[in-house]
């Protein structure tokens, strides 16, 4: 299971929306040429899904979303894979502008593909999809919609700084968790 | 490929919650934690946060983490992905009494991490060392001079701000551009 962490400076209900609008993935995802919902019930959605990567593959993917939290996915058909399962979890970043987005893939490509292979197509699968993801959301940000930031606030636990000290013709640092001696 | 184990434990003259607090400040760790350069909480939510470390050698390394909190007991941190080999930091932390607490790290990492150039990271005694120093940010009685040294100066920030002890003498520092304005 590669497993990576993607930031996208987008509010979590548009990152949510992009990622839960599959017909449109071909418009941004990497080596995707095409993308169709083949049938949609509540929150479960099968796909089929087109990707040129070393070779055209025709997957199809069921897609399983929790509204703004969590949009898993793993491989229903599909003869280049045995299989294609992962998952994006959406966490409002701390710095109150983005979306914090862990991604998770598993991929197996049957008994003949060495496995250090497919977990570097793998990282670099989720690595090109966060990139992608991000400029698609940047191009198509509504201009004035600014969201609010919210920063986190401090507790008011007072704090040493700072200590200075001298033993024996040494001087001794503290700041603030390292120590440092300083010789004359 | 065999995991290794490297555990140390401690006693803190410290609450428990205080330790907590230290271990879940992921934005500070750049200040106290071994080979740590930065430091960022990238996300929380509930009792699981997202963060992201870079390390100070080699230079620019960087690795995000998922940190499971349970408060006040324990704090397991998990590689989620980055430039650093896989590894796990287990904290447990045991309230022994109002103003103490024990602290167990447990360190799980693949043996070629020794090989890499980020295994400082694995040194469970240095984080726990590390740990020590920087709860001394927090309790009043701390000192690194011993019964010998000689204080010369202290800063400690407070919710009234700065307070500054030089010589045994105390000072409330103001902010310059208030001091300008008097």
């Amino acid at each position: 299971m590669i497993k990576a962490v993607i930031y996208v400076s987008a509010p979590r209900p548009a990152v949510f929306s992009v990622l839960t609008n599959y017909p449109q993935y071909r418009t941004w995802l990497p080596g995707c040429e095409q993308s169709e919902v083949i049938k949609r019930e509540g929150n479960t959605t099968d796909t089929e899904i087109v990707i040129r990567s070393m070779k055209t593959m025709r997957i199809g993917l069921r897609f399983e979303a929790s509204q703004d939290q969590l949009l898993s996915f793993h491989m229903i058909s599909g003869q280049d894979m045995k299989a294609y399962d992962g998952s994006y979890r959406l966490m409002d970043a701390a710095d109150g502008d983005g979306t914090v987005v862990v991604a998770e893939l598993e991929i197996d490509a049957g008994p003949m593909a060495p496995r250090f292979l497919v977990d570097r197509f793998a990282k670099k699968a989720i690595d090109d999809t966060g990139k992608a993801l991000g400029s698609y959301l940047r191009e198509s940000a509504r201009p004035g919609v600014v969201p609010a930031a919210r920063r986190p606030v401090k507790t008011g636990r007072p704090k040493r700084l700072v200590q200075l000290g001298k033993v024996g013709n040494e001087y001794r640092l503290w700041l603030s968790g390292r120590i440092y001696n300083l010789k004359g | 490929m065999p995991t290794l184990n490297r555990k140390s434990g401690r006693v803190f003259d410290c609450e428990a919650a205080l330790l907590y607090e230290v271990l879940t400040d992921y934005d500070a760790y750049a200040e106290w934690a071994p080979l740590i350069g930065d430091s960022r909480l990238l996300a929380r939510e509930g009792d699981l946060a997202i963060a992201e470390l870079e390390l100070s050698r080699p230079p620019w390394r960087k690795v995000a983490v998922e940190c499971i909190q349970t408060p006040n007991r324990q704090v397991l941190v998990r590689h989620l992905g980055g430039d650093v080999p896989l590894f796990q930091m287990e904290w447990n932390i045991h309230s022994t009494g109002p103003k103490t607490c024990t602290g167990e790290l447990k360190l799980e990492f693949p043996a070629s991490f020794l090989l890499s150039s980020s295994r400082g990271l694995a040194s469970a005694s240095s984080w726990m060392e590390a740990v020590a120093n920087r709860l001394g940010a927090f309790l009043p009685q701390f000192s690194i001079l011993g019964e010998r040294g000689q204080p010369i100066l202290e800063l400690h920030e407070t919710p009234d701000g700065l307070v500054c002890w030089f010589r045994g003498e105390k000072y409330t520092l103001q902010h310059a551009e208030s001091e300008a304005s008097a």
